[in-house]
């Protein structure tokens, strides 16, 4: 049976997104939340979001800043994760 | 309503008050900080198996 | 019931390990998974001895060990240097996963 999984991408922004991405390969479905910040505009993160939205993923941000993904507020992803089957904060 | 459990890993920081507060109103969430070694591990493992989510912060 | 351990960090070893022999002593089977700075806990020896133990799995991102210079020669061979599928494998099957 397939898995939902949010992947909360906190601190270790590039590694949470390969984690996020390699998190598919079992075809689970993974949802990613940009929390708190601004992601940090390096070769790697563009890299993995530029996959990421290759394959559809849904990236979520509660960061206005971030442009590119669809914003929620905090009470709004805290309402979504209780749906996933796990929710892994990097 | 799911039952929640927060682990903090490394303590509170600048943000999992305001994300506890905000899962508590969906959830029934009990918060375990890790760093203060305040439940035993054999405990804990009850804890990750009962409840029906699991945040490690 | 199976207990997934994302290990990301080196700083819970002491959790890691005392979570992990609790849940085998509840019968609980424990798959780990070491990337990122958590495969700095392959120097560590109490981590390392869990893959010995009945009931435990454990692998590691090998790309991460590379990068962060981790030391991967000579573990026991019930360690597998691996590669984001075992996690992905790991959250697939296990009940709950926990990340440290």
């Amino acid at each position: 049976m397939q898995k939902k999984i949010a992947v909360l991408v906190r601190d270790g922004q590039g590694e949470a997104l390969r984690m996020s991405l390699g998190l598919i390969l079992v075809d689970d479905l993974v949802d990613v939340y940009v929390l708190d910040r601004k992601l940090q505009a390096t070769e790697e993160t563009a890299l993995h979001l530029e996959t990421l939205k290759e394959m559809e993923m849904q990236i979520r941000t509660n960061c206005r800043d971030n442009e590119g993904m669809e914003y929620l507020p905090n009470e709004e992803i805290a309402r979504k994760l209780p749906q996933y089957d796990h929710i892994l904060a990097y | 309503m799911d039952k929640m459990l927060f682990l903090l890993n490394d303590g509170p920081d600048a943000s999992s008050g305001a994300w506890i507060e905000a899962l508590s109103r969906n959830c029934e969430v009990e918060v375990i900080d890790l760093a203060r070694k305040e439940v035993p591990y054999d405990a804990l493992v009850d804890k990750i198996f009962a409840c029906d989510k699991l945040i490690s912060w | 019931m199976k207990l997934g351990m994302l290990v990301n960090t080196a700083k819970h070893a002491d959790q890691v390990v005392g979570i992990c022999r609790a849940a085998l002593a509840k019968k609980h089977e424990v798959i780990i998974f070491a990337m990122d700075e958590g495969t700095r806990l392959l120097e560590n020896d109490a981590f390392v001895s869990l893959a010995a133990l009945e009931g435990v799995s454990m692998t590691l991102c090998d790309h991460s060990a590379k990068i962060i210079g981790a030391k991967t020669e000579g573990l026991p061979p019930k360690i597998a240097c691996a590669s984001q599928l075992n996690n992905a494998m790991m959250n697939h099957n296990a009940d709950r996963v926990i990340v440290l």
